[in-house]
């Protein structure tokens, strides 16, 4: 940059009010379109920005301020140090430029009230009383992150509503509906979910630990990587259930009803899960789900080589290409998180893996973090790319996605994202 | 002892090369109020590296063991004083580095 813009920039700098209180996702470009505010360049202490003042019926002065290298996209709304009602402050704002609370990404927490009531009016307005909601009708509302800790649910019906990561600890949810309820990464720790219904419910990463599901309709439910540690699922049905990777360590599963959908292959702890029904222990795949499940204790463990012992014997044996696929990827995975470099052993479970099922993209996601740590970028580049473009990244979460993209970029400027604490971080967040 | 980081700073008025030499020789962070209206010191970073083409981002990558502020906006990190290990002297905030490397 020239020093005369330099200059120029350091006069607005000066005007530029400097405590971010929200995120709005529109760039300023289609801030400009949609009120004709003019922006302009300037810099501060971190970068290189562009910004906008605008001045507020209240009297009040707002900047919007888009830093050039920020790793998402949107624009801050900045007020000066000692602002007063900042909530009321974002509210005119936005009207001002012509958008509203669904247009906030991020609202400061000493000021989240108007961002809170946004998302669920009717859940702002009982915050000071007790949450009863007993019976209410919420299908296919928004409720995202709602705040509904201890609150009285029974009855309450959320089909097809979106409740990922909302906090229902402790919350009475007996015989709710949650029939194809979005509930990824919910909290349900010591949640009463009796004669519940949850059919087809999303409860990926969910924290179940604890909750009593006794009798409740599980048919369907993905419960990829949540966490039943100590669950009663006593006389719950099961059928079609996914329990892949998910923790049933002393969850009682007396009288569970299940049948040959249910996916019990990579359950952690079932081997210390209490009450498993003889119809499951005579199982023919039951001394695999076991033995996996021991093998992921040693992994925990930090017994590496008892971990990839159990599982090669479990290879040796099976014959379902899709289960042999899995687990040769689960070596694969769970070694270079491990021993934080690659290995031959390493490399060839994850290609193995590769060519059994080549259209799952973990295992492409997989061989490209083995490559990488080979210092193959190119072939590894290639790997990633085929995993974001795979089917399974729908699966994925925004924070999983984003971090592939990130070290996709990495790779391309030639520098390995895979340094031990990236590899320390993935094991932490994703196994 | 908890490591904090990957962090990154790019280049811009007041991230210089001259800043970068002195940051790579002294394994130090300075900073000053956000903007020049502000009276509160702060070191300042992005959180994740900006994925934009490799000219642009041209900067700093650097780790530390200082916890940064708490509450911040998504994608920036700060350091203000009264965090502990953060020193504030000459009207700067300044923090240690665990490591600084050229980025990209």
């Amino acid at each position: 940059m020239a020093d005369n813009y330099i200059q120029q920039a350091v006069q607005f700098e000066e005007i530029i009010p400097e405590n971010i209180v929200a995120m709005i996702r529109q760039e300023p470009s289609e801030i400009s379109e949609l009120s004709e505010l003019e922006f302009k360049e300037s810099y501060d202490d971190l970068d290189y920005l562009t910004f906008a003042i605008l001045s507020l019926p209240s009297n009040n002065k707002v900047a919007l301020v888009r830093h050039q290298h920020p790793p998402k996209a949107g624009t801050e709304i900045c007020v000066s140090q000692n602002q007063q009602n900042v909530a009321k402050v974002i509210e005119e704002t936005l009207n001002q430029i012509n958008l509203t609370s669904d247009d906030l990404t991020w609202v400061h927490p000493d000021y989240e009230q108007i961002y809170r009531s946004r998302k669920s009016p009717l859940l702002l307005k009982a915050e000071n009383r007790p949450k009863n909601f007993s019976g209410i009708d919420f299908s296919n509302c928004a409720l995202k992150e709602a705040q509904l800790k201890g609150a009285n649910l029974s009855k309450t019906i959320f089909q097809n509503a979106e409740l990922g990561k909302a906090n229902l600890q402790e919350a009475d949810l007996q015989e709710a509906n949650l029939i194809g309820t979005s509930l990824r990464e919910t909290n349900f720790q010591g949640a009463n979910l009796r004669k519940a219904n949850l059919q087809r419910a999303d409860l990926r990463e969910a924290n179940l630990q604890g909750a009593d599901l006794r009798e409740a309709n599980l048919e369907g439910v993905d419960f990829q990587r949540a966490n039943l540690k100590g669950a009663i699922l006593n006389e719950s049905h099961l059928a079609n259930a996914s329990f892949k990777d998910a923790d049933l360590e002393l969850a009682d599963l007396q009288n569970i009803a299940w049948n040959n959908e249910t996916m019990w292959f990579h359950v952690i702890g079932l081997h210390k899960a209490k009450g498993i029904p003889e119809d499951l222990k005579n199982q023919s795949n039951y001394k695999y789900y076991l033995k996996l499940s021991e093998g992921i204790e040693k992994f925990r463990q930090g017994n590496l080589a008892e971990f990839q012992e159990i599982y090669k014997q479990v290879l040796a044996e099976l014959e379902d290409q899709e289960i042999v696929a899995s687990l040769w990827n689960k070596i694969a995975w769970l070694s270079v998180l491990y021993n934080k470099h690659s290995d031959p052993e390493s490399y060839a479970a994850a290609q193995k893996a590769v060519e059994l099922k080549p259209d799952q993209g973990n295992y492409h996601d997989t061989l490209g973090i083995v490559l990488a740590l080979q210092e193959d970028f190119s072939s590894a580049i290639k790997e990633f790319e085929i995993a974001l473009k795979s089917e399974d990244v729908q699966k994925w979460t925004e924070d999983f996605k984003h971090r592939r993209e990130r070290w996709l970029e990495s790779l391309k400027a030639g520098e390995n994202p895979f340094t031990t604490e990236e590899l320390k971080t993935l094991l932490n967040v994703e196994y | 002892m908890e490591i904090y980081g990957p962090y990154y700073r790019f280049k811009s008025p007041t991230q210089t090369e001259e800043d970068t030499i002195k940051q790579l020789e002294s394994k130090e962070l300075w900073g000053k109020p956000v903007r020049g209206n502000g009276i509160i010191p702060k070191v300042k970073a992005y959180t994740s590296a900006y994925p934009g083409v490799a000219e642009e981002r041209q900067g700093i990558k650097f780790t530390t063991v200082v916890p940064p502020d708490r509450n911040l906006s998504p994608g920036q990190v700060f350091w203000s004083n009264g965090r502990e290990g953060v020193q504030i002297e000459d009207g700067y905030a300044k923090i240690k580095l665990l490591t600084i490397t050229r980025y990209p």
